[in-house]
């Protein structure tokens, strides 16, 4: 792109630039994110017990 | 003849480009750190790949990708933030945190997943090729696989089904001449990965994946024949990474060297270099 004068340097140093700056927020943006609770991240996993085995085996119920 | 892209389109392919790039770059300092959990495969080096081949792409359209998978999901268009948070296990992320790098999608821009298990994706984008069409929409889904995955049983069946039912598939075929320490050229009894789509009557085609106007050129031709009901075809883009098999400490191989345009003074290898201008300026 340089060599056939579609872009100049300043335009590539621009872009790069950007995208750093894109990735620097996503950096914020995920390390500043909560870690999910117990209860999200066992949702969905294991398909109901017919006997509440989890439950019991954690007293969860009697 | 590789079309030159107008200097806007250039600068977004770039865009594109780094941002696979410096995202990785980022992946790997938290992950070196500790601050990221579980296994991670960091695909620098091949972002000419994702980035041409998602061009091709129309809202709507799908994508499956692989356990290699943070470029395909940012040349589809993903929110870094999000996947950034997905990678570090964060409730904000994708799947809240619990994909991370290898389970990673987002259907609303139709990623339908990165996948741990070689070969996984291509029976999913069958089926997504078959939904595309039993619903009546030109919508079109390209596979994403490794070299790795040709050996697969899934493979074969992907390829039988989406060619008898003439589904709107692309395969995208990433050879980056390795699956884990197995060379390709050792793996397969073939010139080249795209010769074996003609025993499925699958159009097969090689490219330069370090190239990404070719990649685009190569991926839009078989979208374009999906979309009009022509069925799947099948692309080989060569390619190279230039990390680790996965970041658990492992040597990179040695490589060429060959950069996808990223490094100057040599961007034009990536975009517009076969073109009659750049030609001119390098008879
Ligand atoms: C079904 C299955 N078998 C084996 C593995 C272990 N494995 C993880 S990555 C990999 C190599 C994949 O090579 P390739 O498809 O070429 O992708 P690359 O890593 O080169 O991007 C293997 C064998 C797996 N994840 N799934
Ligand atoms: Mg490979």
């Amino acid at each position: 792109m340089l060599d056939i004068e579609l872009v100049t340097h300043e335009q590539l140093d621009a872009e790069q630039a950007a995208a750093r700056q894109d990735i620097r927020e996503a950096v914020v943006f995920g390390t500043k994110g909560e870690d999910p609770t117990v209860e999200a991240m066992m949702a969905g996993i294991y398909a109901p017990s017919p006997v509440d085995a989890f439950d019991i085996a954690k007293g969860i119920v009697a | 003849m590789v079309e030159t892209p107008t200097a806007a389109e250039g600068l977004a392919i770039l865009r594109t480009m780094w941002r696979i790039r410096l995202f990785e770059e980022a992946v790997e300092d938290l992950y070196g750190r500790g601050m990221m959990h579980g296994t991670m495969h960091l695909s620098i080096g091949e972002e000419a790949v994702p980035t041409g081949a998602c061009l091709a792409l129309k809202d709507g359209d799908q994508i499956t990708s692989t356990h290699r998978g943070h470029g395909h999901c940012i040349a589809k268009g993903a929110d870094l933030g999000r996947s950034m948070a997905e990678l570090l296990a964060k409730d904000n992320g994708y799947c809240r945190g619990r994909g991370g790098s290898m389970h990673i999608a987002d259907v609303a821009t139709g990623n339908l997943g990165a996948n741990g298990i070689v070969g996984g994706g291509l029976p999913i984008a069958a089926g997504a090729g078959l939904s595309n069409k039993l619903r009546g929409v030109d919508n079109v889904c390209l596979c994403f696989h490794g070299d790795g995955s040709v050996g697969e049983g899934a493979w074969h069946e992907a390829l039988t089904l989406a060619s008898m039912w003439d589904l709107p598939v692309v395969f995208v075929c990433e050879n980056n001449q390795y699956g884990m320490s197995m060379p390709s050229k050792k793996a397969f009894k073939v010139e080249n990965i795209s010769d074996k789509a003609a025993g499925f009557g699958i159009p097969g085609e090689t490219v330069d994946g370090n190239d990404v106007l070719a990649v685009r050129e190569a991926v839009q031709r078989a979208v374009d024949r999906a979309r009009r009901g022509e069925g799947p075809s099948f692309i080989e883009a060569l390619t190279y990474r230039w990390r680790g098999a996965l970041e658990v400490g492992q040597e990179p191989l040695p490589h060429q060297g060959r950069d996808p345009g990223l490094a100057r003074p040599r961007p034009h290898r990536a975009m517009g270099r076969r073109d009659a201008r750049h030609r001119a300026c390098h008879p």
